[in-house]
């Protein structure tokens, strides 16, 4: 869950496994505070998601491209399911950084907006409208790169 | 659920670090614990330090002490062996000064 995390929020395993190792041993030196499975999950969520966030607004080690701005693709083809995948991994890491927690908390971790407001501490409606937005723009990419539409 | 999300869900499905992944981190958790422990010894050094230095103090200030009470017992045995001398020496003094007369 943690790399997992950390790896599609920076799309570098290295720098995930870096990050990774990080939280476990903040966790070691902050064990004691853990009362139950599910508080582990939950501290080891807000954690990597906070130190994902950290890391990329201090050091920019990646220079992403606003996916508003990102040109189009060249030429139109028909994206097999590993590419669109791959593809779709790529916009989603070309988002801003709460969008992109935000999308990942979602989809991987399967979390409710609640749940995930809970965790980056921020309003409910915040994440709803995050998620909307960024749903919005990924299916008006995909539909323009696949041609097709995206529902 | 529409299409987006079933892609979105495969895309960002969860994925596996390097297999000695947990080995590093179990070392790196090990090496932090000896760090704790060696950071641990100077502090404790310091600490040991300091005790030894207050308790040689505090013997030092007994010593001292005990060292002042000696010579106020001897300053006050020298007072009271002067005052008896003193009143010795009066009464033969007294004594020449009668067979004189």
């Amino acid at each position: 869950m943690v790399f997992s995390l950390a790896y599609h929020f920076l799309r570098d395993r290295a720098v995930a496994e870096e990050l990774a190792q990080e939280v476990f041993l903040e966790l070691h030196l902050h064990q004691k505070r853990i009362e139950s499975q599910d508080h582990l999950r939950y501290w080891l969520r807000k954690v990597t998601s906070r130190r994902c966030i950290d890391q990329t607004r201090r050091r920019r080690f990646r220079q992403h491209v606003s996916l508003a701005d990102a040109p189009e693709p060249f030429v139109w083809m028909p994206l097999t399911d590993p590419m669109l995948k791959q593809h779709l991994g790529q916009l989603v890491a070309g988002l801003t950084e709460v969008p992109r927690m935000i999308l990942i908390l979602r989809y991987q971790e399967d979390l409710d907006p609640a749940e995930i407001a809970e965790l980056l501490e921020m309003p409910v409606a915040t994440v709803k409208s995050h998620l909307q937005r960024a749903l919005a723009l990924l299916r008006r990419k995909l539909t323009a790169t696949m041609g097709g539409e995206f529902e | 659920m529409n299409e987006l999300e079933d892609r979105l869900r495969s895309a960002l499905a969860r994925e596996q670090p390097s297999l000695d992944f947990t080995r590093r981190v179990l070392a790196q958790v090990q090496h932090s614990r000896q760090d704790r422990v060696n950071s641990w010894k100077p502090w404790a050094a310091g600490c040991v330090a300091a005790s030894l230095l207050i308790g040689g103090f505090g013997l030092a200030g007994i010593e001292q002490r005990r060292d002042r009470e000696e010579v106020q017992a001897a300053h006050s045995q020298l007072v009271r062996a002067l005052e008896i001398t003193s009143t010795k020496l009066q009464r033969i003094q007294r004594k020449v000064d009668g067979i004189n007369q």
